[in-house]
Formats: C-alpha cells, structure tokens, sequence
C-alpha cells in the first residue's frame, strides 16, 4: 500500500506542477486571469510537499525492507544496516531522479516563501519556470525511472547495496552535490523571468544573486566532500581523477563561480546583464547535461549508473526543450544594459576577465569530456582522454586566474591606474618576506612545484593583508573563499609533489621504514560485522617519540561477495598516514599499501572555507533582497 | 545495456580471482628511476575492461598481465615511448589516458588556447571600446 | 547595419553550440558497443610458452603452423569459462579441429583438476602465466577465441563465449573455407 502511496503523491506533485506551469502565466499575461497569479506561491507549496511525501515513503519501503517493490529488491539486503538503508534510497538510478526532484520542489517551496517582496507578475513567471522543470523531471520519473514498480513475485532478500556505498560519505555527499547542481535552477529561473517581466529587466540579477551563491556554496561542499569520500574509500590515495562523472560536477561549479562574480556586477552597475544570464542559463543546462551523461550510458566511468538508452533520449529530449525555451526567450528578449562597461583597468573589468577564464576552462573540461564521444560518433575510432590531458590544460588556464584572484580585490571598483593601484599594494606585497623561511625549505622541489605553492600562499596572504574601511560580512565573505582556493592550491601542489607511494609485501611481524616512519605489521585477525566478514591488519606506526595505531580492514561482503578495502588513516593537518590493504599474499603476508600524503587536507579545508566564504555571502545577499 | 554488464561481469571476474589466486606480483626495479618511469607509464594507461582506472588501480587481469609485460620490457631497457606504442599497436588509442597529437586530435589540444586568446582579445575590446567612448 | 547584424549574430552562437553538443550526444546514444567478431589477418605473435600437462615439454608458433586451429583463451578463475568448457568438449566431438587452449594468468594445478574431472579437449594447452601472451594478442578478458590458419595468421576472433550453435553458424565456415585448399 506504501509504495502505491508514494507513486500517487508524484502524480499529483506532477499534476499540481502542470498546473503551476501554465496558469499563473496565464494570469500574467491576460489581464481578465490575473486572479490565477494567486495560485503560484500555494501550489509550489503543495509541490514540495506531494514530492517530498514521495520520498519519504521511498525510504519507509527501505527501512521496511519491502522486497515486493523492484527498487529496493536491486538495492537493499536483510542484513544491511539500517543507516544505509535509508540511503539505499539514492544508492541507484530511480531513486537519485527521486532524491532530484525532491530537492528541487524544496528550493522551489524556498524560492515560493521569500518571494512575497516581488511583483506577482515576478513570482508567477519565476515559480512557472520552476515549475515547468519539476513537470519535466516528475514525467522523466513517471514514465522511465519510476521507483515504485512492484515485482511480480516478492523478493526473497534483496542484491545489497554496492558495497562501496555502504559509507557515512555516502550518506552525504549526493545530498549536497545534489542541493548545488539542482539550486542553480533558481537563477536560471530568475534570469528568464526577468528577461520576461517588463519591470524586473534590470533588478533580476539582485534577486538571482543570494540564490546563485547559496547553490554554489552547496555544490562546492558536494564537490569536496566527493574528493575526501573518494580519497579514503577507494583505497589508492587519490582525491580527484577527471572521471567524466567529476567532470559533470566539476563544469557547473566553474560557471557558477562565473555566475556568483558576474551577479555581482550585473547587481550594482548594471551591466553585463546579458553575459550573466547567459551563465544563469549555461549553468543549470550544464548541470542537466551532467544529470544526462551519467545516466545514459554514453560515458563510461566508474560512478555510473545503469543506463538504458530510452531514459538518455527522454532526459536528452527534456534538456532540448529547456534549451529551445531558455535560448528563445534569451534572444528575443535579450536584456540590453543599462549602463556602459567600466573601465579597462577597474575590479569589474578584472572580474568579467576572470569570468572569461572560468568561461574558457569549462570548455576545455566540455571538450575533454566529450571528445572520445565525438570521434567514436564521426570517426568510429575508439580513444581516451584522462588526467594527462586535463592537468595539462586546467593548470595552465587556471595560473593567471590564480594571479588574478591576487591583485582585483585591491583593484577600486570603477577606476583605477597602476601608480595608484602599487601605492596600495606596496606594504602587503612587503610582507612577502614571510614567505622566504618557506622557500628555502622547498629549495628541494622541482620549480612547477615552488610556483604552484608560492602562488597560493601569495594568494592567501594577499587576502588577508586585504584593509577593509569596514569588516562586513560580504567582503568576509570574499576573504573566506579566496583563502580558500589558496589553501587548495597549496594543498594540490605540496601532497603531488611530497606524496610518497609504496606497495610492498609485509609479513606479519614485519617492520618496514619509510620516510622516517618506522611500520609494523603486528597482526591479522578476522572481524565480522552485520553483513560482511574480514580481516582487519594492526600496524603501529612510530615517529620519533609518537606512536598511533592503525587497523585497515579487507571485508567481505556476504550478499554481493565482492572484497572491500577499508583504508586506515591517520589524519593530521601537515599529513595523512594512509595504509590500504591488497591481496593476501600467503603464509602470512599481505601486499600492503603506504602512502605518506603531507598537506593533502588543506585541500578539503579549502573547499570547507570556499563554502563558508559563500555561505556568508548568500546571507547578506538575502538580507539586502529583504530590504528592497 | 547488456554490454555494460558483460564488461562489468568480466571486471567482476577479475575481482573474484583475488580470492582464489594470489597472482598479485610486486613490479620493483634496481634503479629509483625506472621505479618512477614504471609508475607514470601505469599511470597514462587505461585498463581496457574497466569503466575508468588506469592499469596500476584496477585488479582486472588484463591490467595485471598489461603492467608484466611493461615491467619486462623497461627492464631490458625499452624506451617509454617504445613501449607505449607496443600497447597502442595491441589495444589501440583507446588505452593511452593522453591523446596523441595527430591530425584528428589537433583541435582537443589547440582549442582551449585558442579560446582563451580569443576571449581574451573579445575581453579587451569591449572594455577597451567603452573607455574610448567615455 | 552590418555592426548591428554581427552583433546579433554573437548572441546566436551559445545556441547553436549546444545544439550541436546536444545532436552528438543523440548520436552518442545510439553507438554501438557489442564486440563485433573480427575477421582480420594479423600474425598470431611468436611465443615461447609451457604445456600445461607436460610442463617440460615448450610450444612455440611452429608448432601451430601446417595446420588450422583454433585458440582458445579461457581460466580456471573465470566461471563463464568453466561452464562454457561443456560446450567445448561437445564441439571437438563432433568437429575434431586441432583445439590450442591457452590458460591465462590461472594456476597450473587448478586447471589440471578441471581437465581431468571435465575432460580434455585441447591439443595443445598454452601458460600464460604472465599474460604476456595474452597482452600481444590484445586479449581484453576471457573468454576469447581465435582461428588461425596454416600459416600462423589469426583469420577470426571472437570475444565472449561461444555454444555449439554458434560455432557451427559462425566458426565452423571459417574453418572449412581455410581447410578448403586441404582435404576438408
């Protein structure tokens, strides 16, 4: 009965979208209606709540472990514990659409509350727009991934969640990664519906701006926390692999940096309007394309679903007609400026300049990404492009947007010359002398290394040398986030460079020395948990007078029988000590992985304080909203 | 759809041999030098069955019997370049990681410059136009 | 006028980008990734290999020249292979090609315990311990198969495993055709 009532709340979740989507702009545009612009705000209340009931009975059916229905038969198992029982409910295809399309109606319920300032001409035309992407995504749904599909024949026990998913990473990270890519609908819908409503041609970007910098401020914990899960669970040290799934990520988190910037000035001078809502729309497409490329099978990458070429044409089919609709409003009603490009040298020319880098990197990862595709579909050859070919091209793109980064924020906002801009910039560029103590103990690294870091920390310092006439939250805002892509940086540069990788064969009671880490393999035993057996390592790892013990495990699961490696580290601030195991090797040895990672956590805390830095931003952005 | 899952079959298969074979071996040189250059070979190197790792990552057997064969031949002193193209001649383009530079792929390479000049220049030119109006 | 339309004409080109991405990923959808069987002529690659059974006796390529074989890459860790080892020995039953097995990176012992609880339908079986053969051969997993004429070129390759239907529809005329100059 459950699952029938999950599949009958998405139908009129869809219903009520339908509604949402075609009357209130009715009531905009004929006069004798305007009475249906009423309905916006409480339909896409009802919206919310239909979906999210939705979902909520998804996850009763998993908690219950209902093997009568088909997606928690292919997902779920007797014995998994029930914190993975509850994201079991995004753990495959269905069900992530589900967990989608929940949180969209959620940031369409949020855009619905805090949009009693605007006109009701604005409110019906924005929440319309929302709506017609929930009518498109609750179809997708209805029609090709329903979740709710009964077995003919009830389950005995169900095939287990992968188990790679079984993690508190899982748990999560696709929420938050979720709540980034599908918040950027939100401008998207603030940048059409401000090209359509007379009134607002000029102010939309205030409006969209707080929306734009909260979904950012999302995506970006999704982002980082994807990299540290990926890091600890996978089991060979590494945090980021231009898997074309990443990459899907990776692209709408470029255009929305773009697109939080490019708002900014689109808010107070009032121009660029047209540049910033082509990457309100760019942006919400690019999230789209990535919901297609992961789901269709176009791809090949270890984080994909299992497709089925009907889902791809019908999410191909919905991402055309959001761009035929974006695209046409776009150029008919292209928005016209205001007021003229700044000046050459100001912070608002080095910020569209920086935007233009942004702009040009997402391409090349697009490219990147699609290229195999393109040649299999024109040439019939077969080819890969990998890490080689994207750190070869991002690292380039991204230096002198690093330098940049440095030198705007002292830039003035109109005007400014060099004479003025060096005065200005002479004490903190001083204080660079900081930095030589650090130089001289990396003498030993390779310069790509030194110049990566030196820039970073540049960037860090620079930033916080920063002298504000008032310390406010918007330009802490700023501070956090600048820190933070330092931090990353330096971070990147000094784990590549300093990492050290060993895979060796230890036997039990065997001591191994590495970087003046001294390991010790003291034993193996079996360990049982609720659905696995294993075998659990214990190495002691000294260092001058500390000592940590650490406890990797190989675990067996029992319904899937695939081996699992569960990582040791031991997480510190300068560095990770990190023991993965591999095969048993016989008589008592194993084949066991050592890595030595300094500074591989700066580059999550620095995701950590982008997300702040942006968090702090989309708050005062709301409150001036409220002012107006 | 069939397709992926006979491809995710064989790597399962793969996977399953760890329990019941230990073929694991280790790949160590004499020279820290070819330790390094046997690393970033692996590295560059696609395993052919798997949906995206590189031949050091995945348990896969083919990946297995791809890192032999390269530890055999930098040890007689195959040049990287040699051996990349053994591999290439065997499994086609498809198992380099870094595009080769041919008359197909120019563009992949070239475009991301490209664009960036020309935004650069669109850049100069519209800020440039407006400080001349003004 | 012609600045006005130039202009106009910039606002076009994000849209007609994406709908060209958006045609290649339609195209995408529809490539084809079923491994078609492969009829070639590359050279079967030299090797120098032990027998399984006769572990000091060494097969090289000379030993499969004079005569058409098929090759068969199979392992004792693959469960496919194993099942589809029925399906072989009914096959050389019926059709007593000279069957060259070759046993990828699998362990000896094992595999000698299948033979002998299953049976043994193989002319010659190859160890590719190491894979190395395998590697030259472009092996992608197993089960695959080969056939090789007399003079050591590889005429036909399938990936997967094959049942007796689908030997004597698909391998079985590529047999007789390279036996055709022979007695059949």
């Amino acid at each position: 009965m459950i699952p029938e009532f999950g599949l009958f709340s998405l139908i009129l979740a869809l219903l009520l979208s339908s509604v949402l989507m075609l009357l209130p702009p009715l009531g905009v545009v004929y006069s004798r209606f305007a009475y249906l612009q009423n309905l916006a705000r409480p339909s896409a209340m009802a919206i919310c709540l239909f979906v999210v009931l939705s979902f909520c009975t998804g996850i009763a059916c998993f908690v219950q472990n209902d093997f009568s229905v088909e997606y928690i038969a292919q997902n779920s198992h007797s014995t998994l514990p029930l914190v993975y029982r509850f994201c079991a409910m995004w753990g495959a295809h269905e069900g992530s659409l589900l967990l989608w399309a929940c949180i969209l109606s959620l940031w369409t319920l949020a855009v619905a509350l805090f949009s009693r300032q605007l006109s009701p001409a604005m409110q019906s035309t924005t929440l319309a727009i929302l709506g017609a992407i929930n009518v498109g995504f609750l179809l997708l749904i209805l029609q090709t991934s329903n979740p709710f599909l009964r077995l003919p024949v009830p389950a005995a026990d169900g095939a287990d969640l992968n188990p790679l998913l079984q993690d508190p990473g899982f748990v999560i990270h696709p929420p938050f990664l979720y709540m980034g890519y599908v918040g950027f609908a939100v401008p998207f819908a603030f940048a059409l519906a401000g090209m359509l409503v007379k009134d607002y041609q000029s102010t939309w970007s205030q409006l969209a701006r707080p929306w734009a910098l909260l979904a950012w401020a999302f995506l970006t914990l999704g982002i980082t926390l994807g990299s540290w899960w990926a890091y600890y669970e996978l089991g060979w040290g590494g945090w980021w692999f231009w898997d074309p799934v990443e990459n899907a990520s990776f692209m709408p988190w470029l255009l929305g940096t773009a697109l939080v910037h490019a708002l900014n000035i689109s808010a107070r001078s009032r121009f660029l309007m047209s540049w910033s809502a082509l990457l309100a729309i760019c942006t919400f497409v690019l999230s789209l394309m990535g919901t297609f490329l992961v789901r269709s099978g176009v791809i090949s990458s270890v984080h994909m679903f299992a497709s089925d070429p009907l889902r791809g044409v019908f999410i191909l089919a919905f991402l055309a007609i959001v761009l035929v609709g974006a695209f046409g409003i776009y150029l008919k009603r292209f928005p016209k400026n205001t007021n003229n490009p700044s000046h050459l040298f100001s912070k608002q020319s080095l910020i569209v300049l920086g935007n233009m880098i942004l702009f040009v990197t997402t391409l090349s990862i697009l490219l990147g990404t699609l290229f195999p595709l393109f040649m299999e579909v024109i040439n019939d050859k077969k080819m890969s492009v990998g890490p080689p070919f994207f750190n070869s091209v991002f690292l380039p793109l991204v230096l002198p947007l690093l330098l940049l980064m440095v030198i705007t924020p002292y830039v003035h906002w109109d005007e400014d010359n060099l004479k003025a801009l060096w005065q200005r910039i002479k004490k903190p560029a001083a204080m660079l002398i900081l930095l030589l103590p650090a130089w001289f103990l990396m003498k030993t690294l390779s310069w790509f290394t030194i110049a990566w870091t030196t820039l970073g920390s540049v960037l860090v310092l620079a930033t916080i040398m920063l002298r504000n006439s008032k310390r406010t939250l918007p330009k802490l805002g700023m501070t956090f986030a600048h820190i933070g892509i330092g931090l990353a940086t330096m971070g990147v540069a000094l784990t590549t460079a300093l990492q050290t990788e060993k895979e060796l064969k230890m036997a039990v009671g065997e001591t191994v020395v590495i970087q003046d880490h001294q390991f010790t393999f003291i034993e193996m035993k079996n360990i049982e948990g609720s659905n696995y057996q294993g075998r659990q390592g214990h190495f002691i790892v000294k260092q001058n007078q500390s000592q940590v013990h650490m406890y990797p495990e190989k675990r067996y699961f029992i319904p899937r029988e695939i081996p699992m490696t569960e990582t040791a580290i031991d997480a510190g601030l300068l560095r990770d000590i990190y023991i993965a195991l591999g095969e048993s090797l016989g008589e008592g040895s194993w084949s066991v992985r050592i890595y030595i990672k300094p500074f591989v956590r700066w580059i999550w805390l620095g995701g950590i304080l982008i997300a702040l830095g942006a968090s702090c931003s989309a708050i005062s952005a709301f409150r001036e909203g409220v002012k107006k | 759809m069939r397709v992926m899952v006979w491809i995710l079959g064989l790597c399962f298969l793969g996977l399953m041999s760890q329990k019941l074979i230990a073929l694991e071996e280790q790949f160590a040189f004499a020279s820290q030098t070819q330790q390094k250059d046997f690393e970033n070979i692996c590295k560059e190197l696609r395993c052919v069955t798997c949906p995206n790792q590189n031949i050091a990552e995945s348990h896969a057997p083919v990946a297995k019997a791809m890192q032999a064969e390269i530890y055999q031949r930098l040890k007689q002193g195959d040049s990287i370049v040699d051996i990349k193209s053994y591999l290439v001649s065997r499994y086609g383009d498809y198992v380099l990681y870094r595009p080769v530079m041919n008359q197909h792929t120019w563009a992949l390479w070239a475009l991301p410059f490209i664009l960036l000049a020309i935004g650069a220049y669109l850049w100069f030119a519209k800020f440039y136009v407006a400080a001349r109006k003004s | 006028m012609m600045l006005t339309i130039r202009a106009h004409l910039w606002r076009f080109l994000p849209a007609f980008f994406l709908i060209g991405i958006m045609w290649l990923l339609w195209k995408a959808l529809y490539i084809k990734n079923i491994p078609e069987d492969q009829i070639s002529s590359k050279p079967f690659p030299s090797f120098s290999l032990n027998d399984v059974r006769h572990e000091e006796k060494a097969v090289t390529l000379a030993d499969l020249q004079g005569q058409v074989s098929i090759v068969h890459v199979w392992a004792s860790w693959c469960d496919v292979c194993v099942r589809e080892h029925q399906e072989w020995l009914n096959i050389i039953n019926q059709w007593p090609y000279p069957l060259v097995g070759m046993v990828y990176r699998d362990d000896a012992n094992t595999v000698k315990t299948i033979l002998a609880e299953k049976g043994d339908p193989f002319t010659l079986l190859l160890n590719d311990r190491t894979g190395q053969l395998g590697v030259d051969l472009g092996i992608v997993g197993t089960p695959e198969t080969f056939i090789v004429d007399a003079n050591g070129v590889i005429r036909y390759h399938h990936l997967g495993a094959i049942d007796q239907a689908y030997f004597e529809s698909e391998l079985l005329p590529v047999l007789k055709q390279l036996n055709g100059n022979d007695v059949g």
